[in-house]
């Protein structure tokens, strides 16, 4: 991992006591996104102003064994973060990375000891996300984010012994800045 | 399968033998072994390159690259000094595998799975040309390469091509992307 990845953010997030994640089909995965910061009045902000900026959504390993997790440089791990968006009148958007053209492409996992994390950086750039929720230039929008992290029960999860199922972070309101 | 034989040097007799080549929803799946021993100071390594009327191809102002180079986040991270911009391969050497790839326990076959999403229209096509060679220093000598790839049709279909011995103008192409990219290796 590099350094910047448990940094002021996330050790702020921490001390923030984000509320526990759901789990829908496996209990040994938790999800959580980790804003840019928090302003004065303690709301979550998301800092994308400049293109190298990202925030990140940790996944962690809450069970008591080592588990794997594929690395989203594969073709089977690159989707699996994705984003809902609910609307004020309850509607939900899904946020989805784009296809992409692999060439080398094989399947690569990451092991995860228990109480470990994966972490991912995440830019919502154009050319990556489809119809990611960024503000116009210069501009601040109020959204309520929750990530999922979901990986398929393929036969090269199965061979390889990594995780399938579907984690969901709490969902929250953050202002993304751009 | 399909037996490639290697037809001269020290290691001719010896072969690279293609166990899986199949087609997949959206691209093909390959799996290749060898039988050539590692001698002493010398390192079996596979070079793949591809050609393609893709949009990396386009991006990257090359119709043949070393494999893997492209646009892509945490797919493509490592900038190649002799190729600066927007494109990126997977770290700076010539070789398949990279380091990481082989601590993790990758070779000493090669694997690969492409795959692409359906053109609006026409065809796309991928062509790969993957090299078994012996390397001493900074000499990368090829001992047996192979041409594979499959076209994406504008309905959704994939067209597998036939594998066969790569042809001379497949490996000059092979060769000068090569040099091009990593130009501190000599290649025979």
């Amino acid at each position: 991992m590099k350094a910047p990845l448990f940094g002021v953010p996330l050790l702020l997030a921490l001390a923030a006591g984000v509320l526990p994640s759901q789990t829908d089909s496996a209990a040994s995965l938790s999800v959580r996104i980790v804003p840019s910061g928090f302003t004065a009045t303690g709301t979550r902000s998301i800092v994308l102003v400049d293109p190298m900026q990202h925030f990140y959504v940790v996944v962690t390993n809450t069970g008591k064994t080592t588990t794997r997790l594929w690395r989203e440089s594969c073709s089977w791990g690159y989707a699996n973060l994705s984003f809902e968006i609910q609307d004020q009148d309850g509607t939900t958007l899904r946020v989805v990375k784009k296809p992409r053209t692999w060439e080398k492409n094989v399947p690569d996992w990451m092991v995860i000891p228990p109480g470990d994390h994966l972490v991912l950086e995440v830019a919502f750039d154009a050319a990556t996300w489809q119809s990611p929720p960024m503000p116009r230039p210069g501009q601040q929008k109020l959204v309520s984010l929750r990530a999922v992290y979901e990986s398929g029960d393929t036969p090269e999860a199965s061979t390889g012994h990594v995780w399938s199922g579907r984690v969901v972070s709490p969902l929250n309101s953050y202002t993304i800045f751009r | 399968m399909h037996v490639f034989t290697i037809d001269r040097g020290p290691h001719k007799g010896k072969h690279i033998h293609v166990t899986l080549y199949q087609k997949t929803e959206d691209g093909l799946k390959i799996k290749i072994t060898h039988n050539v021993p590692t001698a002493a100071g010398k390192q079996i390594q596979w070079v793949q390159t591809v050609s393609s009327n893709n949009s990396f191809a386009r991006d990257c102002k090359m119709m043949t690259r070393v494999d893997p180079f492209g646009i892509g986040g945490p797919v493509n991270t490592v900038s190649i000094p002799a190729v600066p911009g927007l494109c990126k391969a997977d770290d700076l050497l010539p070789f398949y595998w990279t380091v990481a790839d082989l601590a993790a326990g990758r070779g000493p076959g090669l694997s690969d799975e492409p795959s692409i999403s359906p053109p609006a229209k026409g065809r796309l096509w991928t062509n790969f040309v993957t090299a078994l060679t012996e390397v001493t220093g900074k000499t990368v000598h090829h001992l047996v390469a192979i041409s594979w790839g499959y076209d994406r049709m504008a309905d959704g279909s994939v067209r597998e091509n036939a594998l066969y011995r790569a042809t001379m103008v497949e490996m000059r192409a092979h060769g000068h992307a090569l040099k091009t990219m990593y130009p501190d290796y000599k290649y025979t």
